[in-house]
């Protein structure tokens, strides 16, 4: 972790999206989006696909440039940053990456050390012990010497993530993390996303798992149509309502055994199922 | 967890620079008159001038020894270059088109050379002009606007290709025979047409190439795997793949202009060192211009003695032995090859 020395603003350190707005092929992905992901908190960022998530991480990592409104970390937009700068402070897990040369598992996590390390030159022994803790906190240690083209969609991402923890960053963006991964390397893996924001970092997690984005994210934002349809703690945000807007589902929400909402889509068979049987009595949409 | 460390790096490299040299004391000992390594090493290092064997050794087999040797290497490390940059196992240093242009040039200096008054001499830069128009073209072309895409550089280059190659079917038909032969054997890619007064320019657009390619060479490795990711760990890659694309070109359009367009030799000598050394450009990149010298340097040689009197274009010969010995390494290495046609995204 990078110190967070208290610099000359007096603004808390945080991931700032300030009405960010930005189109892609004429059309408006991004229409005004507002909301802070401070160090120590885990925020989730839901939304239907097509909803301007990805986007939105684009734009903090400069992939993306907003046509207007800002990102800004520690209150100066990331456009001012140096590419290697904004590297060291945020890391990015994408959704996959497509590996053409048969590096392995190990030199991608290494890789992660780049914005660290000068344009050439061999890793040198703090480098290697940060990829290898990473690798052992996500449990791949024992995939480093495998081709990453040979491993499976599920422990490529796991890759993924442990080079994004070997940047050493203060935010970490995923961008569905977990889209391939079952469900026991799910939990781990929020479950280290968790312990890197109670050591003092920030995430930004993109997520189609509504119940596990309810346990793990202090903070929930709901985009649709590129921009913020609700935001606030998960019990706030996960409403029938607001679900039924942002993904037109109909859902049923529990509370679960933590205190924290747990959702339940209702299955559009039931319809179905009601009219073909006029005494069925489950829940309708 | 294997990486690329010091030692590994050294010792890969010191292996392959005595290979180097041991072909290329090989080569200089073949010929009409052939003459033993003990003797080579003599003529070559302690012998003054005046002997007949060092007359040979030096003044007659060391210019085109060296040459080969310039323009493997040149060609090795562009087709490094070029199969990071576009992500594609299967570009080749020609696939962008930079050699199409030098082939046009030189093509034309051929045909309308001898009507102008201009000799032989007055190919290679002709060849190296039109090298340069086409990078030109090509960021006029694919470079608009900030960003020049891998994808829109891969269709420009073949696109331009066709269209030179269509240009140079025209010129050559209007050709008689004699200029028509030499056309062919330009084209087929031979050294025997080389002068020795080109050695110095290869040596510094190699010199240049090759230390751009491996100051960034991390940035290589990082650029593989895409402009985002890249991004993401905090390469510029703008302005890295800018200074990547000018070096690589500038080291295909010398090589080509001394030589014409052999084939081969930079498509399957970073492929054959992956599969040995493994993807890291840092490695890859000095080993490709060392590796990718003594190939050619060994086909030179086969080319201008299996005949005996007789040369044959050492195009042919890059094809005809690189092939089959490409194919094995192939099968040895299946464990770790990566699918080919999963190319560019």
């Amino acid at each position: 972790m990078n110190d967070v020395s208290e610099g000359v603003s007096t603004e808390p350190e945080a991931l700032g999206f300030e009405s960010v707005a930005a189109r892609l092929g004429g059309r408006g992905v991004l229409n005004g989006v507002s909301f802070k992901v401070g160090l120590g908190e885990v925020v989730g960022l839901l939304g239907c696909n097509g909803a301007g998530k990805t986007s939105l991480v684009r734009a903090a990592t400069r992939s993306l440039r907003p046509d207007s409104g800002r990102v800004t970390l520690g209150g100066l937009p990331v456009q001012s940053l140096t590419r290697r700068a904004l590297a060291a402070r945020v890391a990015t897990v994408p959704q996959d990456v497509h590996v053409p040369f048969p590096f392995r598992a190990g030199e991608l996590v290494l890789m992660g050390r780049t914005p660290h390390q000068s344009s050439f030159g061999f890793e040198s022994a703090s480098d290697l012990a940060i990829a290898r803790e990473a690798m052992e906190r996500v449990g791949i240690a024992d995939l480093a010497d495998r081709p990453v083209d040979r491993l499976s969609g599920g422990e490529r991402q796991l890759v993924l993530f442990a080079r994004a923890l070997t940047q050493q960053p203060d935010w970490l963006l995923l961008d569905e993390p977990t889209a391939f991964l079952d469900l026991r390397h799910r939990i781990d893996l929020f479950g280290v996303v968790r312990e890197f924001a109670e050591s003092g970092g920030g995430a930004l997690v993109v997520s189609h798992d509504l119940g596990l984005a309810a346990r793990v994210c202090d903070r929930l934002v709901v985009l649709a149509e590129g921009k913020v349809l609700a935001e606030g703690e998960p019990r706030d945000v996960l409403r029938p309502e607001i679900l039924d807007r942002a993904f037109g589902m109909a859902a049923d929400i529990f509370d679960g055994p933590d205190g924290r909402p747990v959702v339940v889509a209702r299955l559009a068979g039931d319809r179905v199922r009601r009219r073909l049987a006029p005494d069925y009595s489950g829940p309708d949409c | 967890m294997k990486h690329l460390t010091p030692t590994r790096f050294a010792v890969s490299l010191i292996l392959l620079a005595t290979f180097l040299l041991a072909t290329v004391i090989f080569s200089l000992g073949m010929g009409p008159s052939p003459i033993g390594p003990g003797e080579v090493w003599h003529a070559l290092f302690s012998e003054g001038a005046g002997s007949p064997v060092a007359d040979i050794v030096r003044g007659i087999r060391l210019p085109r020894t060296l040459l080969a040797a310039l323009v493997g290497a040149c060609l090795a490390c562009a087709g490094v270059i070029f199969q990071a940059l576009l992500r594609n196992p299967l570009a080749d240093p020609f696939i962008l088109g930079v050699s199409g242009g030098a082939a046009l040039g030189a093509i034309a200096m051929l045909s309308f050379g001898s009507t102008l008054g201009l000799g032989y001499a007055a190919v290679p830069p002709a060849a190296f002009a039109g090298s340069l128009l086409t990078l030109l073209l090509l960021f006029l072309v694919a470079g608009r606007g900030s960003r020049v895409s891998a994808t829109g550089l891969l269709l420009t280059g073949v696109v331009f290709n066709a269209f030179a190659s269509a240009a140079i079917v025209f010129l050559a038909s209007l050709s008689d025979m004699l200029e028509g032969s030499r056309i062919f054997v330009w084209l087929v890619g031979n050294l025997s047409a080389a002068r020795l007064d080109v050695a110095p320019w290869l040596a510094i657009f190699l010199g240049v190439g090759l230390s751009c390619a491996f100051i960034s060479a991390r940035g290589l490795n990082v650029l593989a795997l895409g402009e985002e990711t890249a991004e993401q760990l905090g390469v510029s890659t703008e302005s890295q793949r800018r200074v990547l694309l000018v070096a690589g070109s500038l080291m295909v359009g010398a090589a080509v202009s001394v030589s014409g367009l052999i084939g081969f030799v930079g498509l399957i000598i970073p492929h054959a060192l992956r599969l040995v050394l493994g993807p890291d450009h840092r490695l890859l990149v000095p080993a490709s211009a060392l590796a990718g010298a003594a190939f050619l340097v060994v086909c030179d040689t086969v080319a201008r003695t299996l005949l005996g009197g007789r040369e044959l274009p050492v195009g042919a010969i890059t094809a005809l032995l690189g092939g089959p010995v490409f194919l094995l390494l192939l099968r040895r290495g299946q464990q770790s090859w990566t699918t080919p046609g999963a190319g560019i995204r």
